[in-house]
């Protein structure tokens, strides 16, 4: 027997010393469902408090409007869950668990470019920077919550679990600002909507490896 | 591995699940040479693949819990192992950028017993340098250095395939000016 196997089996015994009874068997459901219905209420909260856009009523007759905020809700949930599943080392062998919120994404992607085609993209003027503060507000406890959550588990994707933490907050923060903001312009939903959690997204990407480490 | 052996791991990992310290033993036991086989087939050096096993049975320990019998078993390990050999690859070749090899003739009169040896150093190095910057470079890399032609590709943000026949007509001159 050699030196290094040796030392293997000596772990061997040290890993069953340290065996503890653990019946959690992988649910993630239990460890996303509280964090969503809490995010979800987190911004149903805030929205309260900083008051519905004056043309709600009017908003929420428009079909488009109801598209982008289902869809924006559909995928917070997808990557929510998807998220959740990443926690897990083979991500509980789920093959959807990408392919499902980057359609999603790749959809309202394409559709927001059409109407920003169809409606004219204009830059938009910097009175639209309140609205970055509000997402800030909106966004910053969930995707806190959710980065949580999320070192509790043991993924072996960090960079695909960070980038759909940050796309479900996105998308939550996105349904949050379009109820509380009626500027409907692309170019300012891009430009302050996306763009600054975008980067923020990113550059948390970058350490992910190290957050999520174990 | 048999399906009968991924059967017998699914059972005995939930047996350690529920705190049986007899079924978590012949686990790991029965994990760590099949880890070591798996690994060993991409790293040639024995005590290499050893540490990683060893760091695959440390998270197969941390992350049990995370296991449910309804999957199986053999796809929930795999994962853990490619993890933990893509994280010491990544560690092992990114301390290796900052490793350079000298062509100081004062250091290899210093540090080569051989002195013919070199002297021929020298002679490949004088007929290097008639080579283009970018040739000189690859050449390097990949046949002094070490590196892959995929990381040298990537490295100059050239294709793999003009990298590999750089390498080889560079070697080709070489041998041909040093004859």
């Amino acid at each position: 027997m050699s030196k290094e196997t040796q030392k293997t089996d000596e772990l061997i015994n040290q890993l069953c010393e340290g065996l503890e009874e653990n019946c959690d068997n992988s649910c993630v459901i239990r460890r996303f469902i509280p964090w969503a219905i809490l995010a979800f209420l987190y911004v149903v909260g805030v929205v309260w408090f900083t008051g519905l856009r004056y043309d709600i009523q009017d908003a929420m007759n428009n079909p488009i409007f109801i598209f982008e905020i289902g869809m924006a809700l559909i995928i917070f949930f997808t990557c929510a869950l998807s998220a959740a599943y990443l926690t897990l080392p083979d991500h509980g062998q789920k093959i959807w668990i990408k392919i499902v919120p980057l359609t999603l994404v790749s959809v309202f992607v394409f559709w927001s470019v059409i109407k920003g085609y169809t409606e004219g993209i204009s830059f938009p003027s910097l009175s639209g920077l309140h609205c970055v503060e509000r997402g800030a507000i909106v966004e910053i406890v969930p995707i806190l919550i959710m980065l949580l959550v999320s070192t509790r588990g043991h993924t072996t994707q960090p960079s695909w679990l960070v980038a759909m933490n940050v796309i479900a907050v996105v998308a939550l923060g996105w349904v949050g600002l379009r109820l509380t903001c009626s500027m409907g312009e692309m170019g300012h939903s891009y430009i302050f909507h996306l763009l600054p959690f975008a980067i923020i997204g990113a550059a948390l990407s970058l350490f992910a490896r190290k957050l999520f480490k174990w | 591995m048999t399906n009968n052996n991924a059967e017998h791991w699914t059972e005995l990992a939930t047996a350690a699940q529920k705190g049986d310290k007899r079924a978590y033993a012949e686990l790991l036991g029965e994990l760590a040479p099949y880890i070591r086989n798996v690994i060993i087939k991409s790293l040639k050096n024995q005590e290499e693949a050893e540490d990683i096993a060893q760091e695959v049975l440390i998270s197969v320990h941390k992350s049990l819990h995370t296991y449910s019998s309804d999957r199986p078993f053999k796809p929930w390990l795999m994962s853990i192992i490619n993890f933990r050999r893509t994280d010491f690859l990544r560690k092992y070749y990114s301390s290796r950028q900052d490793k350079t090899i000298s062509s100081d003739a004062s250091i290899i009169e210093e540090n080569v017993t051989n002195m013919t040896t070199s002297y021929e150093i020298r002679d490949i190095e004088k007929a290097l340098n008639k080579f283009s910057a970018d040739q000189q470079r690859i050449f390097k890399m990949i046949k002094i250095e070490g590196y892959t032609a995929k990381e040298v590709s990537n490295e100059m943000g050239m294709k793999e395939s003009a990298v590999k026949v750089s390498a080889h007509r560079t070697m080709k001159k070489l041998q041909g000016m040093l004859k």
